[in-house]
């Protein structure tokens, strides 16, 4: 089967944050209705729509939130559908709509990504975040995902010699950068004093190296590129769309310094974009903890193994480095509504290559989104380009 | 310091494959898993200490989790036992106790630096 070309029309995202007025799917409608806007697209236009979400459920007690979504909007009688992958919820959202769109079911597609998390306690958080677990193995350990990341980190300073102020780079990176993104909940001037003396939460991950729980949505409409361009806004063409899948549990991972869903995804985005890392101007990926950024940039294939703590304190993933990444605060600044966050990352992305972000990228044509679920169960990596480029 | 205590893993009954429990049927071939006897015995890949338990853990924290290769060549997820030193990774441990049905494994005595 061929495929068609697929363009991004329009974006939105709410503020990422404390949202203690809105309902979840109020939240949701807002972004959608943003990307509507963008896209100039009439409602009876949009022939799907992909809603990610991941613990609405749990935390509010609201399900069906797809079809809620669709029928507040007032979409046509057209399939309206709720996915979940942990924190890629988002992302798989969004390749599903393209895939619609892609495969001629439908020339546009709506995508959003929501979730609320801030009414609820920290206990509660955690333990409903520890649904993405498999509750027949890890979860009954008293795993958490500060102590999986922690583990890896200890791991990967035994091999490499990541040391905690490579660590601490990240988050005086990603936090200055938030202070530049109006939309992000965590901005902040930070020093590698206050980040080692923030409280400890599961050696060596402390405070600081957490991302925080927010309310927030996203939402993107793609259409057919030979219909891209009725909008006002520059289309931004999706060069690279995929999903994969990685081990469920711990013990499974090989390495668990690497997550092989990321490894796997970036490889076929690559070949699908015809591009390689070193094309991309810019990366938006899941810093869900410091020690992750580096993980995932090496999984990338960013820069060498072992290098990615070198290049975070280098400055060389800086506004002014070899390659940008998390300009928009990322999932440690910006914030992490799990079901919004893939779509957030698109968000970003699309602002870029637009070059209408608030903390710009200069140049900016080609970049990438990492959205990573669970431990590592599934993961979408997606490129994005101007049409020019 | 206690002995070690019998730990059992899946075993495929059809090609042997060993997973570390909690599912009925094989991932590789789709045979039944059976319960199968291990050493107990392996080592450290890595170790957090958990302060922020989530709910139902509470009364549990702090607490250490580790990921333990075992002898036999897989990886189960388990508690560690607390103990002076700071384990290396890499250290030979022993599943001493099985609490609930996590196990929980020790850093063996002559690992230690002291």
């Amino acid at each position: 089967m061929s495929l068609r070309a697929v363009s991004i029309a329009g974006v939105g995202c709410t503020p990422f944050g404390a949202h203690p007025d809105t309902p979840i799917h109020e939240l949701a409608l807002r972004a959608a209705r943003a990307a509507i806007d963008e896209a100039v697209i009439a409602r009876a236009d949009i022939g799907s729509l992909y809603l990610g979400n991941f613990i609405g459920g749990m935390l509010t007690g609201q399900e069906v939130l797809a079809g809620l979504v669709g029928d507040a909007l007032g979409l046509a009688n057209v399939p309206c559908t709720k996915v979940e992958g942990a924190c890629a919820s988002g992302g798989i959202a969004f390749r599903h709509a393209c895939l619609m769109v892609a495969c001629g079911q439908c020339d546009a597609a709506l995508a959003v990504g929501v979730e609320k998390m801030t009414h609820a306690g920290t206990a509660q958080i955690t333990a409903a975040l520890n649904a993405a677990m498999d509750q027949m193995a890890d979860a009954r350990s008293g795993l958490t995902w500060p102590g999986l990341y922690a583990m890896a980190w200890r791991a990967h300073a035994a091999r490499h010699g990541t040391r905690r102020e490579q660590v601490s780079a990240v988050v005086i990176k990603n936090k200055a950068n938030g202070l530049r993104n109006p939309l992000a909940q965590m901005g902040a001037a930070l020093d590698a004093q206050a980040i080692a003396d923030s409280k400890p939460i599961a050696d060596p991950v402390r405070l600081f190296d957490c991302c925080a729980p927010g309310d927030g949505a996203a939402a993107v409409v793609v259409v057919a590129r030979e219909r891209a361009g009725a909008g006002g806004a520059l289309p931004i063409d999706v060069r690279a769309s995929v999903q994969t899948r990685g081990a469920a549990r711990l013990a499974s991972h090989r390495d668990i310094t690497s997550f092989e869903a990321t490894v796997s995804a970036a490889r076929e985005a690559y070949r699908q974009a015809g591009i390689g890392p070193r094309d991309l101007d810019f990366v938006e990926l899941h810093d869900c903890f410091s020690i992750a950024e580096i993980l995932d940039a090496e999984d990338l294939g960013l820069m060498p193994r072992g290098h990615g703590g070198g290049w975070s304190l280098e400055g060389r993933t800086g506004m002014a480095g070899d390659l940008p990444i998390n300009a928009s605060g990322g999932l440690l600044a910006k914030g992490h509504p799990v079901g919004a966050t893939g779509l957030g990352q698109i968000y970003e992305a699309v602002a870029q290559l637009r070059g209408t972000h608030p903390n710009q990228v200069r140049g900016a044509a080609i970049g990438l989104t990492h959205n990573l679920g669970g431990t590592g169960i599934a993961c979408t990596v997606n490129i994005l380009a101007r049409p020019d480029a | 310091m206690p002995e070690p205590v019998a730990l059992h893993v899946s075993a495929c009954t059809r090609c042997g494959a060993l997973d570390p429990g909690g599912r009925a049927s094989c991932a590789g071939c789709g045979g039944a898993l059976a319960p199968r006897a291990v050493s107990g015995r392996g080592t450290l890949v890595s170790w957090t200490i958990v302060r922020r338990p989530p709910a139902g853990f509470d009364a549990d924290g702090p607490y250490a989790v580790a990921l333990i290769e075992l002898a036999e060549g897989m990886r189960i997820t388990a508690r560690l036992a607390a103990h002076a030193a700071e384990p290396a990774l890499g250290a030979a441990v022993t599943v001493r106790a099985v609490a609930g049905d996590v196990p929980v494994a020790s850093v063996d005595a002559e690992t230690h630096a002291h």
